[in-house]
């Protein structure tokens, strides 16, 4: 019995001196924390942290979803930038080697697809994958549908070729039409010039065919 | 009869040409005349050697000697009148078909009004322009041509200075006869062909010709590339002379110097 009455009265000796303590303690926190707040001026700074750090992260990630997307486009784009600009020689910037530099990093990439993609697209489908393609190698038996199947291809192919290849050349041409008058009419201002002098100049002898009755 | 250079015009504005032509009509002349006092007298050998020889002129004395006066256009049209402040006879250009400044002959001035003799058929008209629309200058050589004698003789004030032999019109197409004047000073591109190197226009036409070699029968004054026709009645109604001669007179007459053919 003594042992259980010491135990408990051990028990509650502690108990009571852990209230102390921790009543003690919590004083000690409350002046603590009254102490922090008193150095720090401006809690939002802690709040402000954590909002900056997540913006950036889902920017990057639209980039890459961009670049697979860019084929389809060009495929859609080739179309109505052939119309566009009809000066522009790319076909013969395939032949030329010198005139590329010239030429906008855009259609060089527009004329690499429209010549380039529609034979790649063919190397790709398997034989007999696209049964509407006359000219595919792959069906059997189908030779006049092969070089019926590279005519299209061709066709628009040289049509922008040979449009932009005709218009500078005429127009030099032109130009060369337009400077032969120029001494012709220089020719007309000498004469004046003889009218010019002449004020006095009127009795001095001019050129001419007579008609007179010889 | 003395031999002195010519001074082609007396322009009241105070132009002159006189510089040039003076020293071109002195070599020639005195290539002409040097050793001829008389140029009419018959230095045979100087006139058969430099231009064919001339026969006698019986109305040398009667050659027209006065000062003559000019007309400038001075516009690029010219109103012809029948009278002072009378009616419109006609409208010409200020420059003839060659393009020379139109220079018509004076003939009488009163007032503000000039009257002058008319470039255009028929021969010898007469017409009045304002004073306002023109400018004058004297004119001091005249030209006289003798169709019988067939010379042309240059005079300067009383003073003959140059005679040549010359070739006129058939008797089917005549010179005209009267008093004209030169129009045109034409430096044609072919100095071998026909018109020589130099052609003179006139003021005055065939009266038998309307048109000629694409021309409206103007007759003119000018070289040859048939020296042997001259002294002959071989032209159109064209004055032949010597190429020389041509040349000659087309730097030391100016436009509107009075040709007499009689």
């Amino acid at each position: 019995m003594r042992n259980k009455l010491l135990v408990s009265i051990s028990v509650v000796t502690l108990m009571a001196t852990g209230l102390v303590s921790a009543a003690s303690a919590q004083i000690d926190d409350l002046e603590l924390i009254d102490d922090v707040n008193e150095l720090i001026p401006d809690p939002e700074i802690v709040v402000l942290v954590p909002v900056t750090i997540p913006e950036p992260d889902p920017e990057p990630e639209p980039d890459p979803e961009v670049h697979p997307g860019v084929i389809f486009d060009h495929s859609v784009l080739v179309t109505p930038t052939i119309p566009e600009e009809p000066p522009v020689p790319p076909g013969d910037d395939d032949d030329d080697t010198p005139t590329p530099p010239s030429l906008h990093p855009g259609f060089e990439l527009c004329l690499i697809l429209e010549k380039i993609c529609p034979p790649a697209i063919d190397v790709l489908l398997p034989p007999g994958a696209d049964p509407g393609d006359p000219g595919d190698p792959g069906d059997p038996g189908d030779d006049d549908g092969t070089d019926d199947g590279d005519e299209p291809t061709d066709e628009p192919t040289d049509e922008p070729t040979d449009e932009p290849t005709d218009e500078p050349t005429d127009e030099p041409t032109d130009d060369g039409s337009d400077d032969t008058p120029v001494p012709t009419d220089d020719g007309g201002d000498d004469e004046g010039e003889t009218d010019d002098d002449g004020g006095s100049g009127i009795d001095e002898p001019r050129p001419g065919n007579p008609n007179f009755t010889g | 009869m003395s031999t002195r250079p010519i001074t082609t015009v007396t322009s009241t504005t105070g132009t002159s040409t006189s510089g040039r032509s003076t020293v071109a009509a002195v070599a020639l002349l005195l290539a002409l005349l040097a050793s001829a006092c008389n140029p009419f007298g018959g230095d045979a050998e100087l006139q058969g050697e430099v231009y064919p020889t001339a026969p006698s002129s019986p109305g040398i004395a009667n050659l027209y000697t006065a000062s003559s006066t000019r007309a400038v256009v001075t516009d690029d049209h010219i109103v012809i009148y029948d009278s002072p402040d009378g009616d419109t006879l006609q409208t010409l250009p200020g420059a003839t078909s060659f393009g020379t400044t139109r220079v018509m002959l004076v003939e009488a001035m009163a007032g503000d009004w000039i009257q002058v003799r008319l470039p255009t058929r028929p021969n010898h008209r007469l017409g009045w322009v304002r004073a306002s629309d023109v400018t004058i200058e004297t004119v001091e050589p005249v030209v006289h041509i003798d169709i019988e004698a067939r010379t042309l003789t240059v005079v300067s004030g009383d003073e003959v200075v140059a005679q040549a032999t010359v070739a006129v019109g058939t008797e089917d197409n005549p010179t005209p006869r009267g008093t004209f004047y030169v129009t045109d000073k034409l430096e044609t591109p072919n100095p071998h062909g026909a018109y020589g190197p130099y052609a003179l226009g006139l003021s005055g036409y065939s009266e038998t010709l309307s048109e000629f070699a694409g021309g409206n029968g103007q007759i003119g004054i000018h070289g040859t590339n048939d020296p042997g026709s001259l002294g002959q009645a071989v032209s159109h109604g064209c004055i032949r002379l010597p190429n020389e001669v041509a040349t000659w007179l087309a730097d030391v007459l100016p436009l509107g110097t009075p040709v007499h053919i009689v």
